[in-house]
C-alpha cells in the first residue's frame, strides 16, 4: 500500500513540472536592476560593413548574445532555439525582432565563415565581428566577462573559447533588461517574446 | 512514459556491452558551416563492477570528452579524460555539461545522416552506435 502511494507521488512529481518563477515585470528571464544601453563600439557586419547596433536595434527587441562559430553545445543551441520559435511567431512578431550574434572569436572568425553560419539559423540573423578590443569593450559594457581562449593543452589553431552564456534582451528603448541564460527553452522564448516586444505594457 | 520513451530509443539508437547500455544517442549539428558537432547520449552501468569511459571515436573525425561548466561568468569546455561508471549509475552527456565532441568534422554531417561512434569502456570494451544526425536546438 505504502509502495503505491510512494509511486503515485513520484509520478505527480514527474508530472508537474516546476514553472520558472517569473521576474517582477513578469519576464521568465532574469530581469536586470540596472538595464545597461546598447552597446557603442565599431562592429562590421558579415558582409564587412560597418554596422551601427544601436541604430539597427532603435524600436526594436534586439536579441544579442555572443559566442564563436567552433562551439559546439552551447552557441548553436541558443540560436536554433531562438530560430525556432521565431518561425512560428506571426511575420508582425518577427519583424520587432533583431537577433545578433558577436563573435568572441575574432581572429579565427572570417567574415565568410561567420556569414555562412550565423545565416544558417535564420537568413535575418545577424553575425558581427570587429576588434578583440571592440568585441571585449562590448561585453564588459554589459556587465559581461569577456570571453577568454582556452588553449589548454597546446592547441594554438585548435583553441575553445569561454564566453559568457546567457543572451541579452534589449527592449525597445535600447536597454538590456532581460538576460537568458543557458537552459532557457522554446517555450520560455515563445512566452517572454511578445512581453519584451510589449515592454511596458503588458502583452 | 519517460521509461518507455527510453526504451524504444534504445531500440533504434542505442547500444550494448557487458553491463554498460548507451540510449538516447544523438549527434547535433548547426545548420552550416559546422566544424564541429557534439553527441549526446546516457551511458548505464547495470554491472555489478565499476566501468569507466576511457575513449571515444568516430568515423566523422576526432572524438574528445569534454563538460561544459562555468566558472567566474564563463562558460567554458575542459577535456575529460575518462568517466567513470559506479555499478548502478548512469551518466547523461546532454547540453550545458558533458558531451561528446567531434572536432574537427573530417567529413560533411548533416541531419538525417548517421555517424558510427564507439565508446571504449575498460571493462565492457568497445560499444559500436549508429547515431542519427539531427539538427541542435531542442524543443522542451
Amino acid at each position: 500500500m505504502r509502495r503505491v502511494f510512494l509511486l503515485i507521488g513520484l509520478l505527480a512529481a514527474c508530472a508537474a513540472e516546476p514553472e520558472r518563477p517569473r521576474s517582477p515585470s513578469g519576464f521568465l528571464g532574469v530581469e536586470q536592476a540596472e538595464p545597461r544601453p546598447v552597446p557603442e563600439v565599431p562592429l562590421v557586419d558579415s558582409r564587412g560593413e560597418p554596422y551601427d547596433l544601436a541604430a539597427a536595434a532603435r524600436g526594436k527587441v534586439l536579441l544579442l548574445f555572443f559566442g564563436y562559430t567552433s562551439c559546439p553545445d552551447i552557441c548553436p543551441v541558443h540560436l536554433a532555439n531562438i530560430a525556432a520559435v521565431l518561425e512560428r511567431m506571426p511575420a508582425a512578431v518577427q519583424r520587432e525582432v533583431l537577433t545578433v550574434f558577436v563573435t568572441a572569436d575574432p581572429l579565427r572568425d572570417s567574415l565568410p565563415r561567420l556569414h555562412g553560419w550565423v545565416k544558417g539559423f535564420n537568413r535575418d540573423f545577424v553575425g558581427l565581428t570587429g576588434a578583440p578590443w571592440a568585441v571585449d569593450s562590448a561585453q564588459v559594457a554589459l556587465g559581461l566577462v569577456p570571453a577568454v581562449l582556452d588553449t589548454v593543452g597546446g592547441r594554438l589553431q585548435d583553441y575553445l573559447v569561454g564566453h559568457a552564456g546567457q543572451v541579452i534582451a534589449f527592449t525597445r528603448d535600447g536597454l538590456a533588461r532581460v538576460h537568458y541564460p543557458f537552459g532557457t527553452r522554446q517555450r520560455d522564448w515563445a512566452a517572454d517574446l511578445p512581453r519584451l516586444i510589449a515592454w511596458p505594457e503588458a502583452p | 512514459m519517460r521509461r518507455m520513451l527510453a526504451l524504444v530509443a534504445l531500440a533504434a539508437c542505442g547500444g550494448t556491452g557487458g553491463g554498460i547500455t548507451v540510449r538516447d544517442a544523438v549527434v547535433r549539428v548547426a545548420p552550416a558551416e559546422a566544424r564541429n558537432a557534439a553527441g549526446y547520449l546516457v551511458i548505464a552501468n547495470s554491472g555489478r563492477v565499476a566501468d569507466t569511459l576511457r575513449a571515444l571515436s568516430s568515423d566523422a573525425g576526432p572524438v574528445e570528452l569534454h563538460r561544459t561548466r562555468e566558472e567566474g561568468g564563463l562558460l567554458r569546455m575542459e577535456p575529460v579524460p575518462a568517466l567513470a561508471l559506479a555499478p548502478g549509475a548512469a551518466v547523461a552527456l546532454e547540453p550545458g555539461g558533458y558531451h561528446a565532441m567531434i572536432r574537427p568534422l573530417v567529413r560533411h554531417v548533416a541531419p538525417g545522416d548517421s555517424v558510427t561512434l564507439v565508446l571504449d569502456f575498460a571493462h565492457a570494451g568497445a560499444v559500436t552506435l549508429r547515431v542519427p544526425v539531427r539538427a541542435v536546438g531542442r524543443d522542451d
